[in-house]
């Protein structure tokens, strides 16, 4: 374990230098919570069955599209870009165990997208009065671990079908754009099609909306939560039996 | 012999295509041992294999005295390995990239120490690993390979793209290492970094070791015919050289110089200056050398592959 923390402080290090990492993290998330709470407020939307201000719709919205963003996207880009610039290979040469690699990985993504739910929930209380009621609490924190465990493991399992950090970013988008849309975050699931809400209930980024917009709301009935959080462990479960089965330490062979 | 290397028998193949047909090595403690063939011949499947990164149809292979398919931990405390290009961390300073992987052992060297050994000063300790230049980045992979103290050091091509100094001071470095008792497997495309650091030299092309021995023995090279050039002055030709030595004449070269290839070079260059001397005259330009390691190289993967075409079978595809 004191492997797995001293790899995942210099991955830390690593990743707070690099441009790109703090864009998708810090910088977009903000960019959006400032256009979205700060343009649409005024009008109505239902969230298990609470009136609330598209600002109360919004700020949950931005948390769930950074945490997926800072989990499943970052750590695909991650793990790629190290397989490709064997970084990978490289300790994998050293007694570093393969489960602390993978775990220092995943752990450095988490931390990450920990500290980015908190500032956007200090940012939404303070520059857009919307607060968080305490008794939400639980339903965040698996809403948090559970997307967090869903999106590493999908990452990992994602990250076996791309060759190259080039190939990697495309193949992100195409998986999360049509999610982030069919999910609830842009657009409340009430108002989508009902087939439409049925595929998106398939899906972990539906869930993680569920679990965090009813923890803004306040309103977590024990049933619906726990649910959300099954499908996100088995969405991890998933993720990460495809990825033991296709993971491979070295880049593509050339030639 | 208790070895640090030993492989009998190894075959390995990518779709259809035998990478490495049959291979047999040995490499002693302490040993520095160069691993040379063309692109393509199995060079990097088998230096993966040893890692404990490849997978092997068939064959023993022993690196410690444990098979690298089953690679421990404690292993890999033993084993240093320089990748062929690894541009590796990016965004963490040359001091941060060793202090994490000098982290990952139990008893590593100290991380300043290692970095002198390579040559790395406190100036470029302190740079991103991304701004380093090609010779200082391969140096910090050296130094990286060292940390855990290891008794066996795989080098794959450890001084491509190095301007000549730098590789100069690449093989003084690594004859710091042989003096620390290190065994080192090397590849290298580049045969006079062979000659001068490797102890043993053994050949692969078309997934076989074609040929093995020292730097001076490797193909035969003692017993080839040493060249002697040299010029005549004017009005003076070939035909006018005693008859033995007309015996060794070459085919006419560019510039002019008359070319022999003799087995007893010395006696033959009595000869020619008795001949000389007899006739009052210099000879000019005079030069004497055996057959460097690249022309043995050379000649040995040029058999291999007019074998591999008689067979009909085909040399492995590259799969560096």
């Amino acid at each position: 374990m004191d492997l797995v923390l001293h790899v995942t402080r210099f991955n830390l290090r690593a990743y707070l230098r690099n441009r790109r990492a703090r864009m998708f993290t810090i910088v977009i998330p903000l960019i959006l919570l400032a256009l979205l709470a700060g343009v649409f407020h005024g009008g109505e939307t239902t969230v298990s069955g609470v009136t609330i201000d598209y600002r109360q719709f919004f700020v949950p919205s931005v948390i769930v599209f950074s945490l997926t963003l800072t989990t499943l996207a970052m750590l695909v880009a991650t793990v790629v870009q190290q397989r490709e610039l064997g970084i990978t290979k490289r300790r994998r040469a050293t007694p570093l165990p393969a489960w602390a690699l993978i775990v220092s990985q995943s752990l450095t993504v988490v931390v990450m997208a920990i500290a980015t739910v908190i500032l956007l929930l200090l940012v939404g209380a303070i520059a857009f009065d919307v607060h968080f009621p305490l008794r939400g609490l639980p339903a965040l924190v698996l809403g948090v671990l559970g997307g967090a465990a869903s999106f590493c493991g999908l990452g990992y399992a994602l990250s076996t079908f791309a060759d190259s950090a080039d190939s990697a970013q495309p193949m992100i988008q195409l998986v999360t754009f049509p999610l982030f849309f069919i999910s609830g975050i842009w657009i409340p699931l009430s108002e989508l099609p009902e087939w439409l809400q049925v595929i998106a209930k398939v899906f972990p980024v539906e869930h993680v909306a569920d679990l965090v917009h009813r923890a803004y709301v306040g309103v977590v009935p024990t049933g619906p939560v726990l649910l959300d959080f099954a499908v996100l462990i088995g969405w991890a479960v998933l993720g990460a039996a495809v990825a033991a089965r296709r993971f491979v330490w070295l880049p593509p062979r050339k030639g | 012999m208790d070895m640090a290397i030993r492989v009998s028998g190894l075959r390995r193949s990518f779709d259809e295509v035998e990478a490495v047909a049959g291979v047999d090595l040995e490499v002693g403690h302490g040993e520095i041992f160069a691993f040379l063939g063309p692109n393509g011949a199995g060079k990097t499947t088998t230096i993966e294999i040893l890692e404990g990164f490849g997978e092997r149809d068939a064959g023993e292979v022993e690196v410690l005295g444990v098979d690298p398919a089953h690679a421990t931990s404690d292993w890999r405390q033993r084993v240093g390995i320089v990748m062929q290009e690894s541009p590796g961390e990016q965004e963490l300073t040359v001091h941060e990239v060793m202090e994490l992987y000098a982290g990952l052992y139990k008893e590593p060297r100290g991380v300043d120490d290692t970095l002198a050994l390579v040559g790395l000063d406190d100036e470029a300790a302190a740079k991103i690993a991304a701004t380093l230049s090609g010779g200082q980045r391969r140096r910090l992979d050296v130094a990286l390979a060292l940390i855990g103290d290891p008794e066996l050091i795989f080098l794959d091509e450890p001084t491509t793209g190095f301007d000549p100094a730098a590789r100069r001071d690449a093989w003084k470095m690594l004859d710091g290492l042989r003096e620390l008792g290190k065994t080192i497997f090397l590849t290298t495309h580049y045969m006079e970094e062979a000659e001068r650091l490797a102890d043993r030299i053994a050949v692969i092309a078309g997934g076989r070791i074609i040929d093995e021995g020292t730097p001076a023995t490797i193909g035969h090279r003692d017993l080839a015919a040493s060249e002697i050039i040299f010029a005549l002055p004017a009005g003076l030709g070939e035909d006018d050289l005693p008859g033995d030595l007309r015996a060794l004449l070459q085919p006419a070269r560019r510039d002019g110089r008359i070319e022999l290839h003799s087995a007893a070079p010395l006696a033959d260059l009595g000869r020619l200056g008795s001949w000389a001397d007899g006739r009052g005259i210099e000879v000019g330009e005079l030069e004497v050398h055996r057959p460097t390691l690249e022309d043995v190289y050379l000649r040995l993967t040029a058999e291999a592959a007019g074998v591999a075409d008689a067979d009909k079978r085909p040399i492995a595809e590259e799969v560096a």
